[in-house]
């Protein structure tokens, strides 16, 4: 008895609002369907007064005597309209001519008054329907259609209806014919998918206005949505009064009264927004009510999974079965959106989780059999997301150890993951050109199952992250194979350029070296990195070479890329030997190989403008700067600051002269580059070398290498032929010679400054002077006359600034002597030879 | 070579230098030191020619450490005057000159001065001026270790470090003093603290330059080269420098820390100790051969140089 009452009270609360709402919305469509009633009715009537008025017209030109006798034939052939009861007349009828009113008749007996129409108790009266004129017992008369003779005045309003009736105005008996109704939807059975009936103008919800809007269609769904959370939240609660029977048995009755309830309205109004919300919000609910027989405490009456399983498939499959007949993918969708919601409530569980599962098949096998894309792609977000919140607000028990939970969750991911990589590879097959929203679920699948995976991912040592990367790595790779077997390519390479990342084989496979390269690096010491990462870069370019896959391509050499800057964060500063090789040595020249063999394979490539399948020739010079440039910084590491500008110096001869023979104009720039950086690293260090051997530990070893390296590049550079000076690098190619000398002089000069000092100082720098004067001779290279010449001035400066005042008095000497004689000299040579330099200067 | 051949061989060599690095336990060291060697190097560079311009003579500089000499004031210990204080700053002096056989500049006279502190610590100022705290004389275990730090102090003079951090303050305040006349310490200080900036990125360097060096000096003395390696990594020991970061969780986050580390590290004066030990190994190794080197670890002792005392014993084989 108390559970009678209280079931009861439930029911009242849970009832009552639904009833006002209905209430609500059915009154409002009552009153619309009226005024348009009505303003139909008024125009009828304005029409028929018009006519009258016309009728009467005609008789009066003529001379009918009986006419007279009666009353004006207004009072005769018409008679006012009277509103019988409970009208509403909305319509000015202050146009309309005004007639004598006697009541003896009442010519609206024949009209379809508005007393005709019936008030409505009938809570879906939105087709219009309107029942059998009634007239009002006082004014009925016998209504006998008359003749109305040509010429003969009409005895009384009846004839004049009859008259009017046979004109096809109202025919006289017939039911008034219903204002705007609208055919019913049929309901013949059919062998195939029913039609999707039409929606009536009183569920039109965009003429409505803003109030309505809210009223109707607003309210219809949060309420339809309230109403499943808070079947939820009762079957979830335990109370002591109620039996896990008991609940189950209310949650069933309420979902198959909403269930009824709107296949009611349905067949009695047709399909509308409010039947759709009502037949979904009741599926949901029995979903719900079946999944809580068995995965919630309170209500637990099954208690084997598999009949628990059984029963929720089973549920699914009606209300797959049930949206079907409408083929409407936003019934579909709300119901899906109601389960989902359902189980937001409910404990985590194996079966809970299985549960999503399922219902995450059922709606994408539906997406794809009636290629409901948006259905099929919001359905992932939404599988996905309510997964991840689940999790997130009951995590899994905690009695469950790191490898349990990860089986746990990453199974029942991977079952999604699979489901929506079959379904997204299924509608890639269909079209494979389609322009839908599902051609992006190879992606959208991609980052939620990796986000989930990662969020849900237990940190710690038992599980490490590279399990995952793994576990990715193989499923790409299998889904890899099964995209290039089953289903045709868009954005490979040889179809088009622009479409990247959008479900093809390659797609796949460029995730799976992504997730080897995560692997590796987790796997590897930190000095063997790069070697992992050089060859999965260089094996994925290999591979896409052969396909030719540009996607693959691109990804090789970023990786490639990626591996030349994890040189400098985890491979240069490190001590270490194996075989007294440095492992500094011995990972980085490897990777200085792979940059030359990529930049030799690049190059014989075609552009990205003139390949068809897009080339990517324009790398080729970045790769061999990365190779220069890994080379320097290896020397600097490896010989110390001190020997490395004569091997920088030594690398730059190398490379002129490998950019003369090969007619390589990068390599004569890396040429430039390399002797540049060695003379700078020659001055910072004074020249000096910390070298336990005493001849590299001197300065004039270092110098005199280093600038005779320089000097050669000169020469190397004054045989080549310039380039057209099409870009400003090209432009700047034709100061390399000068850039080599003057290089070359500054080093020499600056060789002598450390270790020359005082009085010798200005002798030697004036000796130098006149040593470059004459190379510069012989040469004919007129800036190192010029350097020559320079250094003589800055002798002139040295010995007035700072000899005079600095140096003793030998040296200050010394000094001045030295540099005169050298000017001296150096003014006899340009008047001897005046001729000859005259020649030399044109 | 075809594509294909260059191709074999570029991954014969990738896979083997991997298989032999893992074999030789590589060293797990992520970080952007390396990239702020780069950068020290290039400032460097980049300040040569500003430093040759304001490069002062050997007497100004020797004045200018004399002035800054007379201004050290520890708060003169109880023992000052004792005998053994004596005896003890006698030692360090000669010891220091007979490192002086492999300067480059030959002209500087170097003056070495004993602090009576329990610090453990050595500094030079321009001109010459060596100071060694008592604390680090208690410190070391053999003459040779104390070769190794006095070397290293005398590299910062040699090799100029000391007189470069002073050169752009002076410089500065001899082209302001024609303007602001008795108020150009402004400009100097100014200066100072702009250098101080520029030059943080390879002081670091000059603490390794000063290392390898001073190993140098000490070896070619006749000291052992591993002693420059024993102190200091009983000197690390000692202060307990930072542990060395667990590994991050991926390749983001790791480049995260050494962006850190490296940011953090701009300004310190000396480079982490794990890193000189290592680099005074590697150069301590060079030294092959038969040649013997002297420790003195009674020498230290009896507070007698190798060159008043030379002990047999104290004699040990390169490795």
């Amino acid at each position: 008895m108390g559970e009678l009452i209280f079931l009861s009270i439930i029911g009242g609360i849970v009832f009552a609002p639904l009833v006002f709402l209905v209430w609500t919305i059915s009154s409002i469509s009552r009153l619309k369907k009226q005024a348009q009633y009505q303003e139909t009715e008024l125009e009828a009537m304005q029409e028929r007064v018009t006519r009258l008025q016309s009728a009467l017209r005609r008789l009066e030109t003529t001379d009918r005597a009986p006419a007279a006798a009666h009353p004006p034939g207004h009072a005769d052939v018409s008679q006012p309209y009277r509103p019988a009861r409970e009208e509403i007349v909305r319509s000015d009828v202050s146009g309309m001519p005004t007639v004598a009113t006697p009541s003896q008749t009442a010519v609206a007996g024949h009209l379809p008054s508005a007393a005709a129409y019936p008030p409505s108790s009938d809570l879906a009266a939105s087709a219009g329907l309107v029942s059998a004129p009634v007239a009002d017992a006082g004014d009925r008369e016998t209504a006998e259609p008359l003749e109305i003779q040509e010429g003969v005045m009409p005895e009384n309003s009846q004839q004049v209806n009859a008259f009017f009736d046979r004109m096809g105005q109202h025919p006289s008996g017939d039911t008034p014919a219903r204002p705007a109704a609208q055919p019913r939807s049929s309901r013949e059975s059919a062998a195939f998918r029913p039609e999707r009936p039409a929606a009536s103008p009183a569920t039109d919800w965009n003429s409505m206005d803003f109030e309505s809007m809210i009223g109707g269609n607003l309210m219809n769904k949060a309420g339809a949505f309230l109403l499943v959370i808070g079947l939820a939240l009762f079957l979830n609660y335990s109370f002591a009064s109620l039996g896990p029977w008991a609940k189950l048995a209310s949650g069933a009755v309420f979902s198959v009264l909403l269930l009824a309830w709107g296949v009611f309205l349905e067949h009695r109004n047709g399909g509308n927004l409010m039947s759709i919300g009502l037949i979904g919000g009741g599926w949901s609910c029995l979903y719900l009510t079946a999944f809580a027989a068995h995965g919630v405490t309170a209500t637990k009456v099954i208690e084997s999974p598999v009949a628990g399983m059984s029963l929720l498939i089973l549920v699914a499959a009606g209300m797959i079965v049930h949206s079907l007949r409408y083929r409407s993918e936003m019934a579909t969708g709300l119901a899906f959106i109601f389960a989902f919601a359902s189980l937001f409530v409910a404990e985590v569980s194996l079966f809970s989780e299985v549960a999503a599962v399922i219902m995450a098949i059922g709606m994408l096998g539906i997406s794809w059999y009636f290629e409901w894309h948006q259905l099929a792609a919001s359905g992932l977000v939404l599988t996905y997301g309510s997964m991840l919140a689940r999790l997130h607000w009951n995590a899994p028990p905690s009695t469950l150890g790191p490898i349990e939970r990860v089986m746990f969750i990453q199974s029942l991911l991977f079952v999604l993951w699979t489901t929506y990589e079959i379904v997204g590879m299924s509608f890639m097959r269909r079209n494979p050109a389609s322009e839908e929203v599902t051609r992006f679920l190879f992606p959208m699948n991609f980052i939620a199952y990796l986000v989930a995976s990662l969020l849900t991912w237990p940190k710690v040592v038992e599980t490490p992250v590279y399990y995952l990367a793994g576990m990715i790595m193989a499923q790409y790779i299998l889904t890899g194979l099964a995209r290039g077997v089953w289903c045709s390519n868009p954005g490979e390479a040889a179809v088009e350029k622009a479409r990247f990342f959008m479900g093809s084989c390659e797609d796949s496979l460029v995730i799976a070296a992504g997730a080897l390269c995560y692997g590796i690096w987790y796997l590897l010491p930190a000095p063997v990195v790069v070697i992992g990462w050089a060859v999965a870069g260089l094996m994925l370019i290999e591979v896409a070479y052969r396909l030719p896959w540009q996607l693959m391509r691109f990804i090789g050499h970023l990786i490639v890329t990626i591996a030349f800057f994890r040189v400098f964060i985890a491979n240069l500063d490190i001590a270490g030997t194996s075989g007294g090789i440095s492992h500094r040595l011995l990972t980085v020249v490897p990777v200085i190989f792979l940059m030359l063999h990529l930049y030799f394979r690049t190059d014989t490539e075609l552009s990205w403008e003139a390949s068809p399948t897009g080339g990517t020739r324009q790398f080729a010079p970045a790769y061999s700067y990365f190779a220069v440039v890994l080379a320097g910084v290896l020397f600097r590491f490896e010989f110390g600051p001190g020997l490395t500008p004569p091997a920088l110096a030594v690398a730059a001869v190398i490379m002129s002269g490998l950019g003369q023979k090969l007619k390589n104009w990068h390599f004569r720039r890396q040429g430039l580059y390399l002797a540049l950086i060695a003379i700078g690293y020659g001055l910072a260090n004074d020249w000096r070398c910390d070298s336990i051997n005493p001849v590299l530990a001197s300065p004039w070893t270092i110098g005199i290498i280093t600038v005779t390296c320089l000097y050669a590049c000169r020469w190397l550079a004054g045989r080549d032929d310039m380039p057209e000076p099409d870009s400003l690098l090209a432009g700047m190619d034709s100061i390399r010679p000068h850039a080599f000398s003057l290089a070359g002089s500054v080093g020499l000069a600056f060789l002598l400054y450390v270790q020359i000092s005082g009085g010798f100082l200005t002798l030697a720098w004036s000796l130098l002077g006149m040593g470059l004067l004459a190379a510069g001779f012989v040469c004919k290279d007129r800036l190192l006359r010029f350097s020559g010449l320079g250094l003589v001035l800055l002798c002139i400066v040295k010995v007035f600034l700072y000899d005079a005042r600095e140096l003793e008095a030998p040296l200050r000497i010394l000094a001045f002597m030295a540099l005169g004689a050298t000017m001296i000299a150096i003014s006899w040579a340009y008047t001897r030879y005046k001729d000859k330099i005259e020649e030399l200067l044109k | 070579m075809k594509p294909v051949y260059s191709l074999i061989v570029v991954l014969i060599m990738l896979v083997v230098g991997g298989i032999i690095v893992m074999q030789g336990e590589p060293e797990e060291k992520v970080g952007l030191s390396g990239v702020m060697e780069l950068v020290g190097d290039a400032q460097r560079t980049a300040l040569k020619p500003a430093m040759v311009v304001t490069r002062v003579s050997a007497a100004e500089e020797m004045e200018l450490g004399a002035r800054l000499a007379g201004h050290m004031s520890f708060g003169y210990g109880r023992d000052q005057e004792s005998e053994d204080f004596k005896k003890t700053e006698a030692y360090i002096k000669r010891l220091g000159r007979s490192l002086l056989g492999s300067i480059s500049r030959k002209e500087i006279n170097y003056d070495f001065h004993l602090i009576d502190a329990e610090m453990v610590n050595a500094f030079a100022l321009p001109g010459g001026q060596i100071f060694v705290f008592r604390g680090l004389v208690d410190f070391v275990e053999s003459e040779a270790e104390l070769a190794s730090i006095l070397g290293h102090e005398i590299t910062h003079v040699d090799a100029r470090h000391c007189i470069e951090s002073f050169q752009a303050e002076m410089a500065a305040e001899k082209v302001a003093g024609t303007v602001l006349g008795d108020d150009r310490w402004l400009a100097g200080m100014a200066m100072r603290f702009a250098s101080r900036i520029i030059q943080g990125g390879y002081r670091q360097y000059q603490e390794f330059e000063a290392d390898a060096r001073g190993l140098k000096f000490s070896a070619d003395a006749g000291y052992d080269p591993s002693a420059a390696e024993k102190v200091m990594q009983r000197l690390g020991e000692k202060y307990q420098e930072e542990t060395p970061p667990k590994k991050a969780a991926d390749p983001v986050a790791e480049l995260a820390v050494a962006v850190k580390t490296a940011a953090g590290s701009y300004f310190r004066s000396h480079p982490p100790t794990p890193d000189r030990v290592e680099r005074l190994r590697q150069q301590a190794s060079q030294h092959t051969g038969n040649r013997k080197f002297y420790i003195g670890k009674d020498n230290l002792k009896q507070r007698l140089t190798r060159a008043q005392k030379e002990i047999p014993e104290e004699f040990a084989s390169t490795r």
